[in-house]
């Protein structure tokens, strides 16, 4: 088997093909945003409102607010909405991400105008019937229940509450209380300030370029109403929270669940991309140092990450894992050792160009096909990003040297910097100094 | 539609090549047939342990993963009961380094004790994350060992427990990857921008030379005919109360599939399925419902499980699972509402068509099913069954004497 002997050649990833985007101007003056597919059966298509957290007068508003909206319009109730949508065998999606409220459904092409006229309806015309209402919360309440049991949702409701405050729009967690207080009245607020036309964008994929399809959407957004855009309050994105060490002890102690984290910053902030550069080096993909350490050599856990969540106004960092809960004390003193490792050595050449192949052709994955691309194309638009800048971003991630890793280190990974949060191991068994 | 050519090497391993002339991307897929039903009884949860260490590096490559990061890819792997499945997405100007890399750990796996033994501790921290640390998390633990006796699906992918898992020995290990990973004992699909010709040359000069082993496969004997229903009750740890109804039905290939995924899908795909719209809105008994096949390769199962609302009793529940139960057996289904569940089925099987990675293991899967032809019939299949199948698949298979009850109750009692 002498061929097995010699490796292949790589070859370098330095061309990545950037997705045509179309950008236009709805004639009631929505920007979409498209890529065209020809000869896809499928398509995508994506309204998107400002109407998440940041936004809300009363809590869980947003998120309640997205489930509302299918559950009953004035011409078609809840069960009517379902039908015809499952007829067609679309995927509607309406959700509250912690920024937006998005109204996403992939169809067949042949489909996707009597689609356009349901969401016509579910977004034009919803009634918010209080049956669907007290149902929903009933559901929310108990699935609520069942996820509180889970030590790693714990543990990260523990890690954002401390580090944005349990005030702050992205620091607050659902509860029983919050959603037994949200009435009918609070939802209609919400939905009447933020789901309107000056305060969408639109995003299509696919072979999307027929009239019908085009007209179908121009009649939906000629229809949405026209108002004022509200602005941001933005005193409710201060923070105020004290650092310390949160551990809290559950019933089962098999395994606990360790978050460490900070809060960084949004997406325009001019550390983003060295920033994730330096998150990939120390736990981002498989041959990261800390997978590499705690998992592959120590076999401590199942796995461990790190990870870099942006936010419109806001950011933070994270690591996660599981572990025995006798090797809390390991797992965390190997944890900060790596940090420290990093804010003293440069990172090797070799390993520098490890994770730039890999981020390159992860940005060639970004770019694969109108449904990926349209993806990568939305998180820059909502950040107010210039489509025009979508080149340099990627030359930008690929020149990134050693020696801004070793900077942005040193910046940002501070032990004293990072709440601390285990759950699922008692006093005496973390080993804990 | 997957457009693919099929090739048989002279050592026996078969490749499936389809391009797509639209992506930058390949998709490199290898599957061996092994999975847990071809583990013996006292060491089960072998093949997925094995998954793990096929990643520890080979002769000429000790390290899997870095020159596949190098060349800008990604890779993973599952294994569940039938076969275990790894895949290398990577642009494709790279892609000769996803075939050398998988080529290389097929002809000569590097097997040592060390890597053994931190896999083995990785792997019993995954069986307490996934299994043991989560509510409900045993289900197939309890479900499995329920309605299978006597076929090897009784137990889980992960294994039956974390014992089997600490005892594998490394002279196991060596005998496992002579008997099950070899050209012979796989099915190696590829789905990238390039033509098979130029695919097919690359494939030869690292695949070719790599030698088959024996054939001699632990199989598992068939589950005999289930003849009165069974059931369990577990008490644990849990937030709220959970039921599983399990139905034995005819594995992955025979007719009868399709009728008992629509059965599947009338019950419980979407927001009009009928236990959504009964149960979950209009009576309020559950706050959960859910039905779908496991779709094994041998004598699968339909699975109902719900979860009831508060202060509402498991068999309050049952009873309206049944009532849904018998109007299927005794009312015909209607025209619009099977167009609807085939509609959904035909959309989805268009949507999963879309990405080079689903493309490749969906070729693969169907080849390892012994029938890859019928992966681009599946359309014609859901579009045949009529109300007449739905009914008497109904009648067959959703009987109690078919059936498996298994009951999660809390420890305390919340209120």
């Amino acid at each position: 088997m002498q061929q097995l002997r010699i490796a292949p050649n790589i070859n370098p990833l330095n061309h990545i093909i950037l997705p045509h985007v179309e950008q236009v101007v709805s004639n009631s003056g929505v920007p979409i945003y498209r890529i065209i597919k020809d000869d896809c059966e499928v398509v995508k298509c994506e309204l998107v409102f400002l109407a998440g957290r940041p936004y809300e007068s009363v809590a869980l508003a947003a998120t309640t607010t997205a489930f509302m909206l299918r559950e009953g319009s004035k011409k078609l109730n809840s069960e009517e909405i379902a039908e015809q949508l499952d007829f067609y065998g679309a995927t509607l999606n309406i959700k509250a991400s912690l920024d937006t409220i998005t109204v996403q459904v992939v169809c067949l092409k042949k489909y996707m105008t009597a689609i356009m006229d349901i969401i016509r309806q579910i977004l034009l015309e919803p009634v918010f019937p209080e049956s669907e209402l007290q149902l929903m919360k009933d559901r929310r309440v108990q699935r609520l229940k069942i996820e509180l049991a889970k030590n790693e949702v714990v543990s990260y409701r523990i890690l954002t509450e401390s580090i944005y405050g349990d005030r702050h729009p992205y620091g607050y967690n659902s509860s029983e209380l919050l959603y037994q207080a949200i009435t009918r009245q609070d939802i209609i607020d919400h939905y009447e300030r933020f789901i309107h036309r000056n305060n969408c964008f639109i995003f299509l994929a696919g072979d999307v370029r027929g009239e019908s399809i085009i007209s179908s959407i121009e009649t939906l957004l000629d229809e949405l109403p026209t108002k004022e855009k509200i602005s941001l309050d933005r005193r409710k994105l201060l923070i105020d929270s004290k650092l310390e060490r949160a551990i809290k002890t559950t019933g089962n102690p098999l395994q606990a669940s360790i978050r460490i984290g900070r809060k960084t910053f949004n997406r325009t902030h001019e550390d983003y991309y060295p920033f994730v550069f330096l998150s990939t080096v120390l736990g981002g993909y498989f041959s990261s140092r800390l997978t590499t350490n705690i998992r592959e050599e120590k076999g401590l856990t199942y796995g461990i990450y790190s990870m870099l969540d942006t936010l419109l106004y806001d950011g933070s960092f994270m690591i996660a894992t599981d572990v025995a809960t006798d090797k809390v004390g390991e797992t965390l003193s190997e944890i900060y050792k790596e940090m420290e490792i990093l804010q003293n050595d440069l990172v090797p050449d070799e390993e520098m160009d490890l994770v730039r192949n890999y981020l390159a052709g992860n940005y060639i994955n970004f770019f694969d096909g109108p449904f990926n691309s349209i993806k990568a194309i939305k998180s820059l638009v909502l950040s107010q990003i210039p489509l025009s800048d979508l080149k340099s971003l990627v030359d930008i991630s690929q020149s990134i040297n050693a020696h801004q890793v070793l900077d942005i280190a040193q910046k940002y990974l501070n032990r004293n910097d990072f709440w601390e949060v285990i759950v699922g191991a008692s006093a005496q068994d973390r080993n804990i100094d | 539609m997957i457009h693919y050519e099929k090739y048989t090497l002279d050592n026996g391993l078969t490749v499936l090549i389809e391009q797509d002339k639209t992506t930058t991307m390949a998709a490199v897929n290898v599957l061996y047939k092994v999975g847990s039903k071809n583990e013996d009884p006292d060491k089960t949860g072998f093949a997925h342990l094995f998954e793990h260490l096929m990643f520890g590096g080979s002769d000429n490559a000790p390290d899997f993963d870095t020159p596949l990061q190098m060349a800008g890819g990604e890779n993973n792997a599952f294994t569940n009961n039938d076969y275990t499945n790894f895949y290398d997405v990577v642009p494709v100007q790279n892609i000769e380094t996803a075939l050398w890399l998988e080529a290389d750990r097929m002809a000569h796996l590097t097997l040592n004790q060390e890597a053994l033994d931190v896999q083995k501790k990785v792997v019993v921290e995954e069986f307490k994350e996934v299994c043991l640390n989560k509510p409900y998390g045993d289900t197939w633990h309890h479900l499995s060992a329920l309605t299978y006796q006597k076929h090897h699906y009784q137990w889980p992918t992960i294994g039956k427990e974390i014992s089997h898992i600490e005892k594998a020995h490394l002279g196991d290990v060596a005998d496992f990857f002579q008997r099950y990973y070899h050209p012979q004992n796989a099915i190696l699909s590829i789905s990238s921008p390039l033509s098979s010709y130029e695919i097919l040359t690359i494939v030869k000069k690292y695949f070719e030379e790599i030698p088959s082993h024996s054939t001699n496969y632990l199989q598992s004997p068939a589950e005999p005919e289930q003849r009165e229903s069974r059931s369990l009750t577990v008490t644990g740890e849990i937030p709220i109360p959970m039921f599983v109804l399990a139905y034995h039905m005819p594995g992955r290939t025979h007719e009868e599939y399709y009728a008992c995924d629509l059965i599947s899908d009338i019950l419980a795909n979407g927001r009009s399925a009928r236990l959504y719209n009964r149960l979950v809105k209009e009576i309020k008994c559950v706050s959960e419902i859910d039905c779908y096949l496991t779709g094994s390769m041998d004598n699968g199962l339909i699975i109902i499980e719900g979860k009831p609302a508060e202060n509402v009793s498991i068999e309050e529940c049952i009873q309206h699972v049944w009532h849904e139960i018998q109007l299927l057996q005794t009312e015909l289904v209607d025209e619009r509402e099977l167009q609807k569940v085939k509609n959904k089925a035909v959309s989805s099987i268009a949507m999963s068509d879309l990405n080079v990675l689903n493309k490749a293991m969906s070729m693969a899967y169907f080849e390892n099913l012994g029938q890859i032809e019928i992966m681009n019939e599946q359309e014609e299949y859901y579009e045949s069954v009529t109300p007449q199948d739905i009914q008497a698949a109904a009648k067959k298979y959703l009987r109690l004497e078919n059936m498996s009850q298994l009951n999660y109750l809390p420890a305390i009692n919340p209120s």
